[in-house]
């Protein structure tokens, strides 16, 4: 004999009982014909106790045990995994970084119980190859280390445990110092030698010779797996999908919080021929009482494409958010000596850094792969939250005297 | 169409709009209520008013907390993410004292979270409310405090205790004042419900068990509790965030994928808790502001907050005043010549960008001066993006002298161009004829500036 599960018949059951319940049940058996539960003639003898009172008689209803409904949370499986981008190479590979660093991967929003995230976020150090104007609160913590990429970024790595460093070859600027590439390469020798993490190859921003500098970066960096910071849409983006490609780097797709420009540039870059696995997106990060809304937006909006089966978008994501220290609410109060702002917002030592925090922490949380980060503690911060969202953190037993407990 | 259809359909107008199908769109937009319409308050119309009422009501259900001009709503929401249309009801901030702080103390607080105010982008940025914790699990003491605390503000209070003969002795004070009572969990829900149920006020259910949510929710609203009184609290974790944004994500779900009834409820978060896992109180008040942050883009409705330095709390405040703009209108201001304080012919003429952000920045610059200030249409992008897409140029700048009549308001030919924009002079003094001044890269320079600068030097 064919046996029949025991909830699927409850279910059909159920949904019998619910279609007869207009029926006035006066008879104890109802035979039920034509009900298609693949038994082939099953008979049920039905008690009127089995259909819920409430629906039949309202009056003893309201004396009746309250139904408490089951209730399953939703959980969501996309199409789409985000692509893997492996950054830096050891000496397996031809490179001389101590470690991988795996970012994307995901298969689901950050953080939601759909899914594990199988890499935490990235956070990669800024430094730089010449002076910034930098608010006072940040450089004082790199005073004797700026100018000296190689030892900033040892300072990043061994006092602040940076797991990435990040290199702007800002001295290249045409309007500053106008170093020529090669020279300006050199840095990026000093910071290979002086640490083993990834690292982060950055420009001056200049779209005329930024692919000059970052041709002559990726050739010292030769099968390092550098991440090469930025092709965008408005320079010669093939220069540096090249270099990318001889010299065996990652590229950062760089664009202005634009979902379609972000899609049209991975465009170009696929059909150009760069590996699926050498691309990170930048859509451009927003400060914190700066347009984030729009980033936090473009980027949910982006890696749910992603998940979703768009290919175009299904990479990691990168977020300048050292870009938070552009608010005032960060950084003014020492350039601009007005004292008012530290009594209305607060000592600078703090605020600032919190401002990154938020910028950073809301870009982790729309779906952020590798943060480019700045102040010691905002970065010392970022990781505490990061680790608090991984799941392997206990929970305190007692939250709810919270009422009582300070 | 299921809203028309319960309407009138007699386009009588007195809801202020000319038919019942307008009237159908401002309602499904939010823009106007069911009792804007006279003829639904008849009596006949009872049915259909409540089948509108229902029909309308969000799959978040709203509540409102506190009475007169500073009761505020939570909830209300439709969407999970803000880009599927917009989030409504900005997320409350509710700072907390305890019944066992000093008078003076106490007062103090109240009162700085009560005056705490800041214009941002034209909009006010200030607290929702205060929470008193029966820290003493005192009723006469808690009692004490409320009333303190009430004589000093008028922000809506929420009662923290979950004895309710302590929260009874707080409503004794103030239950006129629509508080949020807290708690109700698994072992006093009743008692809770019943207090809720007398005083008519809100209450928050609270367990990290969604199964127990949903069992004492079901009780609550079978016993008689309103269902646009009730919050829920799912267990702010100060250590574990990842439990903490999980259970906020399944809630939220469920209320607006699933519409699952004992579940439709805002949502509090209690940052409050990071003083539970830290010593020092300058890292408290950093995790607290984190994870705040963590709660207010992940869409909680309410926070509850302990710090009260304003380093810790303005992050906050700024965030959600971000994410609750709505999308589908980018901030910008009309492109047309204003006035900051009395300005006359002898007055600057300072360019901007219509973004709103970037306007209001300058305004704001401009405090205690009197000048014009001429926001570019930049389709409400900043000056810096503006230069680079092609959106602030000459030719709109020349444009604007003419069409907004520049030389009828001023007797000088001079105007002030953002740093930012320094590029675009050249071919403005070309085109127009007029002198075209480069002022500071940030408008915080704006002052100092004109001091240096404006009258400009004859030549």
């Amino acid at each position: 004999m064919r046996l029949y599960n025991k909830e699927k018949i409850q279910k059909v059951l159920k949904e019998v009982l619910q279609s007869i319940q207009s029926i006035d049940l006066e008879e104890d058996e109802i035979v039920l014909e034509g009900v298609d539960v693949d038994a082939g003639g099953f008979e049920f003898e039905v008690s009127p106790k089995a259909i819920p009172q409430s629906q039949l008689m309202p009056s003893i209803a309201e004396e009746e045990e309250i139904e408490i409904e089951e209730y399953e949370p939703i959980l969501r499986e996309w199409e789409n995994q985000i692509q893997e981008i492996p950054m830096g190479a050891t000496r397996a590979d031809g490179g001389t970084r101590g470690e991988v660093v795996k970012l994307g991967g995901e298969k689901c929003l950050p953080f939601y119980p759909d899914c594990e995230n199988p890499h935490m976020p990235i956070v990669t150090f800024d430094t730089f190859d010449s002076k910034v104007p930098l608010p006072g609160v940040i450089s004082k913590h790199y005073e004797e280390v700026i100018g000296h990429p190689g030892e900033w970024a040892k300072k990043s790595v061994e006092e602040y445990g940076a797991e990435m460093v990040t290199i702007h070859l800002t001295s290249t600027d045409p309007k500053g110092n106008d170093t020529p590439p090669k020279e300006a390469a050199k840095s990026v020798e000093e910071v290979l030698e002086a640490v083993d993490v990834p690292l982060v190859i950055g420009g001056s921003g200049n779209p005329d010779k930024d692919p000059a500098v970052l041709e002559a970066a990726a050739e010292v960096a030769e099968d390092e797996r550098c991440l090469l910071a930025s092709a965008t849409l408005d320079l010669d983006w093939k220069r540096i999908a090249d270099a990318a490609m001889e010299y065996n780097h990652n590229i950062l797709a760089w664009t202005t919080i634009d979902i379609n420009l972000q899609k049209e540039l991975n465009r170009r870059l696929m059909n150009y021929g760069v590996d699926r696995d050498r691309i990170v997106m930048d859509p451009t990060t927003a400060a914190l009482g700066y347009g984030i809304e729009y980033s936090v937006s473009v980027m949910q909006r982006i890696r749910m494409s992603g998940l979703g089966g768009d290919e175009e978008l299904e990479f990691p994501i990168s977020n300048g958010v050292t870009n938070a220290w552009g608010a005032r609410e960060a950084w003014m109060g020492a350039e601009v000596p007005k004292e008012k702002y530290d009594e209305e917002w607060g000592p600078r030592e703090f605020r600032g850094p919190l401002w990154e925090v938020f910028t950073g922490f809301s870009m982790i949380l729309a779906g952020s792969d590798l943060l480019m980060s700045l102040h010691p503690r905002s970065v010392m911060v970022l990781k505490e939250m990061v680790d608090r969202l991984s799941g392997e953190r206990e929970g305190l037993s007692n939250i709810e005297n919270w009422v009582t407990a300070y | 169409m299921d809203v028309y259809r319960l309407l009138p359909g007699d386009n009588c107008g007195e809801c202020g709009t000319k038919t019942c199908m307008g009237f159908a769109t401002e309602l499904i937009e939010r823009r106007g209520e069911v009792d804007d319409c006279p003829p639904m308050l008849e009596p006949e119309r009872e049915d259909d008013r409540k089948e509108l009422v229902e029909l309308l009501t969000p799959p978040v259900r709203p509540v409102t907390i506190g009475t007169g001009d500073n009761a505020f709503v939570i909830g209300g929401e439709e969407v999970v993410y803000r880009h599927e249309k917009t989030w409504y009801n900005q997320a409350a901030i509710i700072i907390d004292v305890d019944d066992e702080m000093e008078g003076e103390e106490l007062k103090e607080k109240v009162n700085w979270i009560s005056d705490y105010s800041r214009i941002k982008i034209g909009q006010e940025l200030s607290f929702n409310g205060i929470a008193v914790r029966a820290k003493s699990e005192d009723p006469s003491k808690f009692k004490e405090a409320v009333e303190l605390v009430a004589e000093n503000t008028t922000y809506p209070l929420v009662l923290c205790s979950y004895d309710s003969e302590v929260l009874k002795s707080g409503l004794e004070i103030v239950s006129d004042r629509n508080p949020l009572l807290y708690a109700a969990n698994m072992d006093n829900w009743e008692k809770v419900a019943d207090l809720a149920i007398e005083h008519d006020c809100p209450m928050v259910i609270g367990s990290t068990d969604i199964d127990e949510i949903v069992e004492i929710s079901t009780r609550a609203l079978s016993k008689g509790v309103e269902d646009d009184q009730i919050v829920l609290d799912p267990g702010t974790d100060p250590t574990d965030l990842r439990s903490t944004t999980n259970r906020l994500v399944k809630l939220r779900r469920a209320a607006i994928e699933d519409e699952f009834e004992p579940l439709r409820f805002p949502l509090l978060g209690i940052p409050s808790t990071a003083w539970m896992s830290e010593e020092d109180e300058n890292d408290a008040a950093f995790m607290e502001a984190s994870i705040a942050c963590a709660l207010v883009v992940n869409s909680i409705d309410a926070l509850i907050f302990h710090s009260d330095e304003i380093w810790s709390l303005m992050p906050s405040l700024v965030l959600r005043q971000d994410l609750y703009q709505d999308p589908r209108n980018p901030a910008s201001v009309e492109p047309e010549l204003n006035e900051v304080g009395d300005p006359d012919e002898n007055s600057p003429i300072l360019i901007t960008a219509n973004f709103a952000l970037t306007y209001y920045t300058v305004e704001g610059d401009c405090e205690g001066i009197d000048a014009y200030i001429y926001p570019v249409d930049t389709d409400g992008t900043s000056v810096t993006s503006a230069v680079a897409g092609d959106l602030m140029t000459a030719d709109k700048i020349v444009d604007a002298i003419e069409e907004e009549k520049f030389a009828e308001k001023v007797s000088h030919k001079n105007l002030i161009l953002p740093g930012k924009a320094a590029v675009l002079s050249g071919q403005i003094e070309v085109d127009s004829g007029w002198n075209v001044m480069v002022g500071p890269e940030d408008s915080s320079g704006i002052k100092d500036f004109l001091a240096d600068n404006w009258p400009p030097k004859e030549e």
